[in-house]
């Protein structure tokens, strides 16, 4: 059995760096698919993930008074972002797919099903990221934590530290945004 | 309802946060108005297709273990050198102070007079930071790129971190500490 998130961050607040390791390994593919999302592109992402632990390790004493640990690694991990994203003038860098690194591997493995698919699904992947990159910080993390990833808008106000109307209306600017560009594809998937 | 108030209540009727009564209301307006039917299939269907989203590029399979390597090197394995050096300086501090303060001064003028020549290339004046006990002298560049990334004024645990080769200097009543920080070293 793996301990609970509770029992090792406990252990991590009493100074069990080997706890934090722990916590790191449990949480790291969320930080840093959350932060490709939002920027765009590995290198960022990669950025915001390594920032996000350390951030968090120096934040230790406060984990004390934290009641969820998922929130406290998302918000933290979208203030960095945003903070990044700024500095990047609000523009996404999204990777261009035909000059990635060899060492970029493709999986859609939960999706994939035939050469063919992964050809079609990588292209949609991509469309959806462009769209993405097209929104404001808040608004492109509020339509990723609710739309992606399935987090409740209470959640979410938890993680941006703002009031839930605010989420409302910013998941409503950018699924509205979206299906503008996004139109083509809808259509083709409605029929 | 109307096409408006149908149109306010869109996201909740796709997020399925309506109450029984407006969601029947809901639907007795959809039966009657094509406009709104399409808005709905639209408006779900990118729900859906956001729901299936997986970033087209994933790192390689060992990534994870070297990132989680190079966090545990800013974080764990620094503090820890930090008990060393702080153990190893406690240690010789009994050991001839005045042979030692005379030393030190001697070596703090120099690396002042360094840290001011090499501060005041490019236009950027050296600074002192003097979040006590210690004071570090750096470049404005490097004040820049110490700076606590809450924005808040730097800690002493910051300068530690950051600081990862330093010399600790000097009597009582002189300038301490000072950072030989790499990305010092890598500008000039
Ligand atoms: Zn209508």
């Amino acid at each position: 059995m793996s301990e609970s998130i509770p029992a090792l961050l406990e252990r991590f607040v009493q100074g069990d760096d080997l706890a934090f390791g722990e916590l790191m390994a449990r949480f790291q593919k969320k930080v840093y698919f959350l932060a490709y999302q939002t920027l765009g592109n590995h290198l960022d992402a990669d950025e915001v993930m390594q920032e996000t632990f350390v951030r968090i390790y120096r934040k230790r004493k406060e984990l004390e008074h934290v009641a969820n640990f998922t929130s406290f690694v998302i918000r933290v991990a979208s203030n960095y972002a945003i903070d990044l994203l700024r500095k990047r003038k609000g523009q996404a860098s999204t990777e261009d797919l035909s000059e990635l690194p060899s060492a970029v591997q493709i999986d859609l493995s939960r999706r994939v099903r035939t050469p063919g698919e992964i050809w079609t699904d990588k292209h949609v992947m991509m469309e959806i990221q462009k769209a993405l990159d097209t929104l404001p910080p808040r608004q492109k993390l509020t339509a990723v934590l609710h739309d992606v990833e399935g987090y409740s808008k209470a959640e979410i106000a938890v993680m941006l530290d703002c009031p839930e109307a605010t989420v409302r209306s910013n998941l409503h600017i950018a699924r509205t945004k979206l299906k503008k560009i996004l139109a083509k594809r809808l259509a083709r998937k409605e029929q | 309802m109307t096409c408006l108030e149908f149109r306010s209540i869109l996201d909740r009727y796709v997020d399925r946060e309506l109450s029984t009564d407006e969601m029947r209301r809901a639907d007795e307006h959809l039966t009657g108005c094509a406009t709104c039917r399409e808005e709905l299939a639209s408006q779900q269907s990118l729900k859906q297709l956001m729901s299936g989203y997986v970033p087209p590029v994933q790192p390689p399979d060992d990534y994870w273990d070297q990132a989680r390597d190079r966090v545990l090197a800013k974080t764990v394995l620094t503090a820890d050198r930090e008990q060393k050096q702080t153990d190893t300086l406690v240690d010789s501090h009994s050991y001839m102070p005045v042979m030692r303060s005379v030393l030190s001064v001697a070596a703090s003028i120099a690396l002042l007079a360094i840290a001011l020549v090499l501060g005041s290339r490019h236009d950027r004046p050296a600074v002192v930071l003097s979040n006590q006990p210690h004071q570090v002298i750096v470049t404005a560049e490097m004040a820049e790129l110490l700076k606590s990334p809450d924005g808040g004024p730097l800690t002493l645990g910051d300068q530690r971190r950051i600081g990862q080769a330093s010399i600790l200097m000097g009597g009582p009543g002189m300038v301490g500490r000072f950072n030989f920080l790499p990305g010092l070293l890598r500008i000039y």
